[in-house]
């Protein structure tokens, strides 16, 4: 068998066990209810960029907060929810592990709120799988290697709300990019000298589809 | 400074633009002072730029609460040193504010309705708030220049009641509808509900030096080919062309100074940049701050003759505040999925929309007067929060991910109302008694509460929406709130305020005449939503710019005549 293994629900619960006897005990409620697990140390973030920031050529605003370990693991989710494959690049190969880093290290408010839960994600994740990512020995291939296994062999990524909303931030973080938009169909943003309307086969479509739900013809 | 002038203008948007554009065009000297900083559309805008060209893929944040490419400068629902407040027991106000040459005309949805016959004589229908001291007629010639001057599409003549057509030569041709809009319509078609091409400030054609409309990039950002109506492209480089116009930016007006004659001398104002308290004197004063800046600058405006400030000896001034009425219902349309490929860029805005179709059975409906609906969708640029959307509640990935983004890409629908609000006792601003600005100015204190009318309008849009949804048999994306006193915008959030120093035909409930010339001094003109009396479901600025033209036409006529002051 080349597949993922499944892990049964007694090797989850050890890993969880594991867990919460490094982080005292409060990993399984952080798994099963997706509540922050523990306090993390404060991070000190940039400034916004004010009212009247260049819109033309925008600076980078406010350092990066994760090190090269937590990147490497956020590297890693990225490219578990969009692997390269026939119909587009991965995520991390459009650098969407950069705008998580970006986003949860700028000032406002809901980056602040995301930043904490997918600060401790971080933590949580990489204790499950077993690896380090802070500290002189960065593993950046076992990093790779055992996250991606303990994702794909976890059950429950739908209970984890640090998952649920760092895929959330990876999809929109790809489809906002030139790459994902032009995958998703998008062919606009392009000066035209008229607008003709929807295309010829577009009408049609959309003729059929009034049909079909039993609307007034479109002509 | 080059005094004296003739015409001090106060706010450089849709009101200060057009005043500055009459004025200077028949020959006034005239000085405007906009608060906010100096700004060109032609060199600032964020043409053609992607998400990732911006911090956060341009998402809203506190500091740019429409998004990083959004063309408000200096502000937005705060402004720094300028707070206001709201009165304990108030519902919820905001008050959006730029602080830039041309004011919300940079980053305004260019929406650009007329007012009907029967939105003039609102009292005389229903008996609730007043009757405008003009009428439809009266306003329509103005109506029929501005959208010649602006460049307003959404041509040809409907025959709707109460949205008037424009005579011919006046609207550019509306521009083909969208793909999505031609199934949301014939949902409402099938309810007996008509749909009409939306009219906006956004050329379709090429109107002089200007350009029409490439079909792409957001409108709210600006527009440097000027292709959409804003006052830094349109009306103010040809009042400055005529030699008569002074601009001062970072110029923060707080009071109208009145002359030992009793009459407006010129006005008091702060250079942002040093502090300092300036005069600039003129024979006459138009305030265009926009309604609420503009009652704020009246009621600083306190002097033995004016103990409660000009223009307010009845308690007029900041009085019967409106708002448009809104509410916004999105839903993801499985009839969407799978579209052949099309662009649904266009003018940024809709297309078409929903003009208000309850005229003839208010008493059946159980409230007054009526809103019109504005549709969004198609597969145009989404934020983080439209992505999430189109992905669907469970975590798929990989290949199924993305083949349901490009499945769903373009399929939801966002269905928004804006709806009159009737004058009531319980909306206004006033100064509040503690807080000053920055500069030790007293700031407005809002008092605000939705009336019962708007309640019931807005849950008759609800379950219309809904309707709307069922028949398109889309899934809403969010929970329906149907109790229309939570589904309702909050006070101020559609940036539609208007009416605190309205126009009248009696100096005692009102503050200016129908002309905008105040009653109690008649070298003041007040020519921003202000005057407004009510507040039809249309969109203000076409209104704004069409009563402002006629009051500084007037303004150019006393003038000539040596009656100006």
């Amino acid at each position: 068998m080349t597949g993922p293994v499944l892990l049964s629900r007694r090797t989850t619960l050890r890993w969880i066990s594991a867990f919460a006897a490094l982080h005292g005990g409060e990993a399984a409620a952080f798994a099963a209810d997706a509540s922050p697990a523990r306090a993390i140390a404060p991070v000190k973030v940039g400034e916004g960029y004010g009212l009247d920031p260049n819109l033309l050529e925008p600076k980078q605003f406010w350092p990066r907060i994760l090190g090269p370990g937590q990147l490497q693991v956020i590297e890693v989710v990225c490219d578990f929810v969009l692997p390269a494959d026939g119909s587009g690049p991965s995520a991390s190969s459009v650098r969407v592990h950069e705008f998580i880093d970006e986003w949860i290290s700028a000032p406002y408010p809901i980056q602040s709120a995301d930043r904490d839960l997918i600060l401790k994600g971080i933590d949580w994740l990489s204790a499950a799988s077993n690896v380090a990512v802070t500290g002189a020995a960065i593993d950046q291939s076992r990093i790779r290697h055992e996250v991606t296994r303990f994702l794909e062999e976890y059950r429950d990524l739908k209970t984890l709300a640090f998952y649920m909303r760092l895929r959330q931030l990876i999809v929109g973080g790809y489809y906002t990019s030139d790459i994902g938009l032009s995958e998703m169909g998008y062919t606009g943003n392009v000066p035209l000298q008229s607008y003709e309307g929807a295309s010829a086969e577009a009408r049609a479509w959309i003729a059929k589809a009034a049909q079909l739900l039993g609307l007034p013809e479109i002509r | 400074m080059g005094e004296p002038y003739d015409v001090v203008i106060v706010g450089s948007g849709a009101a200060g633009g057009m005043a500055a554009y009459e004025l200077t065009r028949r020959g006034l000297k005239v000085l405007m002072l906009e608060a906010g900083r100096d700004y060109d559309p032609q060199t600032e805008t964020p043409m053609m730029q992607m998400p990732g060209d911006a911090p956060l893929r341009a998402e809203a944040t506190p500091d740019k609460p429409f998004g990083f490419h959004d063309a408000t400068v200096g502000g937005g629902w705060t402004v720094p040193g300028e707070p206001y407040t709201i009165a304990p027991g108030s519902q919820p106000f905001i008050w959006w504010r730029p602080r830039m040459l041309g004011g919300r005309t940079n980053h305004w949805a260019r929406v650009s309705l007329r007012f009907g016959p029967l939105d003039f004589k609102p009292y005389s229908r229903d008996g609730l708030g007043v009757d405008w001291p003009i009428t439809y007629e009266e306003l329509a010639p103005w109506y029929d220049k501005v959208e010649r001057l602006i460049g307003v599409s959404g041509g040809p003549a409907q025959g709707l009641l109460n949205v008037p057509d424009s005579p011919p030569g006046c609207l550019q041709p509306a521009p083909e509808p969208k793909a999505y809009e031609m199934l949301v319509s014939s949902a409402f078609k099938s309810m007996g509900i008509p749909t009409a091409p939306i009219r906006a400030a956004i050329l379709t054609r090429a109107l002089g030096d200007r350009p029409a409309c490439i079909y792409a990039t957001p409108c709210v950002r600006g527009c440097s080919i000027k292709a959409n109506f804003q006052t830094p492209t349109v009306l103010l480089p040809p009042a400055l062309a005529t030699g008569k116009l002074t601009i001062l930016t970072d110029a923060v007006v707080y009071e109208v100074e009145v002359g030992s004659n009793g009459l407006a001398k010129g006005v008091r104002w702060i250079d942002r940049k040093t502090g300092e308290h300036r005069g600039a004197g003129a024979r006459a004063v138009v305030l265009a701050a926009g309604s609420c800046s503009s009652a704020r600058i009246l009621l600083n405006s306190t002097s033995p003759a004016h103990h409660a400030g000009i223009g307010n000896e009845h308690g007029m001034v900041g009085r019967y505040l409106m708002d448009s009425v809104g509410m916004k219902m999105q839903a993801q349309v499985p009839a969407l999925e799978g579209m052949p490929s099309t662009n649904d860029d266009g003018m940024s805005i809709m297309h078409t929309y929903v003009p208000w179709w309850g005229h003839e059975r208010q008493k059946e409906l159980g409230f007054a007067r009526g809103y019109h609906v504005e549709m969004n969708g198609g597969r145009v640029i989404p934020s983080l929060r439209l992505a999430a959307m189109l992905d669907g509640p469970e975590p798929i990935r990989g290949r199924a991910l993305r083949e349901a983004m490009r499945r769903r890409f373009g399929s939801v629908v966002t269905l928004s109302q804006r709806g009159e609000m009737i004058p009531n006792e319980h909306s206004y601003c006033e100064l509040d008694p503690e807080v000053k600005d920055k500069w030790g100015i007293p700031v407005l204190r809002f008092h605000w509460r939705w009336g019962e009318h708007e309640i019931k309008q807005v849950e008759h849009a609800v379950s219309t929406f809904e309707e709307v949804f069922t028949r398109l048999k889309a899934t809403p994306v969010d929970p329906i709130e149907r109790d229309g006193a939570k589904a309702i915008s909050k006070g101020g959030e559609i940036i539609h305020e208007v009416g605190t120093l309205r126009m009248g035909a009696d100096p005692k409930t009102s503050v200016v005449n129908s002309l905008g010339q105040c009653w109690s001094m008649k070298n003041l003109f007040v020519c921003d939503g202000g005057v407004m009396p009510s507040s039809p479901d249309k969109n203000p600025t076409l209104s704004i710019l069409a009563l402002a033209w006629r009051s500084t036409s007037h303004m150019a006529d006393l003038a000539a005549r040596g009656e100006l002051a």
